[in-house]
């Protein structure tokens, strides 16, 4: 018998069976306000939601996370974000944003603090969609964000944000709304593997 | 908790390409040499609404722009219905560009040195709009950064994708994930 037929195909690529680098999460809750919002199979469903948290979906078993969003907006949308606690919105003037964006020829970046933080922007032309990476929101550390996404306004657009909340707190939530409009979609939240 | 993989290997039912080769591996990657353009069918179903594409490739000439159509059953979507958004870093200079109404959309730069992309696409096989973002290292000057932002207006369901350079050839690879959901 083989070292290969011993340990089977895993060892013969590098001796190490990894498990999945990153995992869809299916097991929280959600609240919405607006139409409707479902979470199926670790897929939430929304339409014309003006916001919506994501409850119990970060924990001890992931540092980091992933969030993907599609949806189409009914206007131009400014996506802002809070952590959330057992339930509760971290609301303190404690949130950190640093923008980038591409219009057409013009390049711009801006930087802002307050008490929630603006994450993505949303149009009502086209698709929009972003990918939202946490680092360490279930830790007992400051929490950073990052968000890098394609707006469909004036047909396509691209904006970027990094953001920071500085509390040295464990957040098990994610409380997502949209400041002057509602959208419709979907999004997933998978656990990356430390 | 959880369930399983968040990313699943999309292997192509099948492709096609102009220039030298290319093959599908057993992992569902895509290996193309010298080609000048390369269509995967079958890459994109009704099991997922969202999918991410990792290319590596080189050119035979420094900067050449990775185009790309979205495809339904053999057949390029070649309407002016593609709207490009572009951010370039280029050492202090960091510019922007937008093109409507054009008949294809944008990945990043590639070079005679390695370049990549990481590019995610937004609901293709959806009877909706198509949302890309691409996040690209152009090996050109060393290092630079040629990300675009592309949208397709069709409410139609794509189920594959052609790249090609806008000239010469290419060599590289190319693999395509669904995001479980």
């Amino acid at each position: 018998m083989t070292l290969f037929h011993a340990l089977g195909p895993f060892a013969a690529q590098g001796g190490v069976v990894a498990a999945p680098g990153m995992v869809l999460l299916t097991d929280y809750t959600i609240t919405h306000a607006g139409t409707s919002a479902t979470l199926t199979n670790g897929q939430v469903t929304f339409t014309a939601i003006t916001s919506l948290s994501l409850n119990g979906v970060f924990s001890a078993d992931f540092d980091n996370y992933l969030i993907l969003i599609r949806c189409l907006g009914n206007t131009d949308i400014n996506m802002q974000l809070r952590m959330v606690a057992s339930g509760t919105p971290a609301t303190g003037s404690n949130y950190t944003t640093q923008e980038i964006y591409a219009v057409g020829t013009v390049v711009g970046a801006g930087r802002a603090s307050g008490t929630i933080a603006s994450f993505q922007f949303f149009g009502s032309q086209n698709m929009n969609g972003t990918h939202l990476h946490l680092y360490g929101p279930a830790l007992a550390q400051p929490t950073a964000f990052r968000a890098v996404g394609a707006r469909g306004t004036g047909g396509a657009q691209i904006d970027e944000l990094a953001g920071t909340h500085s509390l040295s707190t464990s957040y098990d939530g994610l409380y997502i709304s949209a400041t002057n409009g509602n959208i419709t979609g979907a999004l997933q939240v998978y656990g990356v593997r430390s | 908790m959880a369930a399983g993989d968040g990313l699943v290997s999309m292997t192509p039912t099948s492709i096609a390409h102009s220039g030298t080769s290319a093959s599908i591996n057993a992992d569902g990657g895509v290996d193309f040499t010298a080609v000048t353009s390369l269509s995967l069918n079958g890459v994109f179903t009704s099991d997922y609404d969202n999918y991410l594409i990792v290319i590596s490739a080189y050119t035979s000439v420094d900067e050449r722009t990775m185009r790309f159509r979205l495809r339904a059953s053999g057949s390029d979507a070649s309407g002016s219905d593609y709207t490009k958004q572009q951010l370039r870093a280029d050492a202090s200079s960091a510019t922007g560009a937008r093109t409507t109404g054009a008949t294809e959309g944008d990945l990043g730069n590639y070079d005679t040195a390695t370049s990549g992309d990481t590019v995610h696409l937004y609901g293709p096989a959806l009877a909706q709009p198509t949302a890309v973002r691409n996040i690209n290292v152009d090996s050109d000057n060393g290092a630079e950064i040629l990300d675009r932002a592309t949208t397709h207006s069709l409410s139609t369901s794509y189920d594959g994708i052609t790249i090609y350079p806008t000239a010469n050839a290419i060599t590289g690879n190319i693999h395509v994930f669904g995001y479980e959901e």
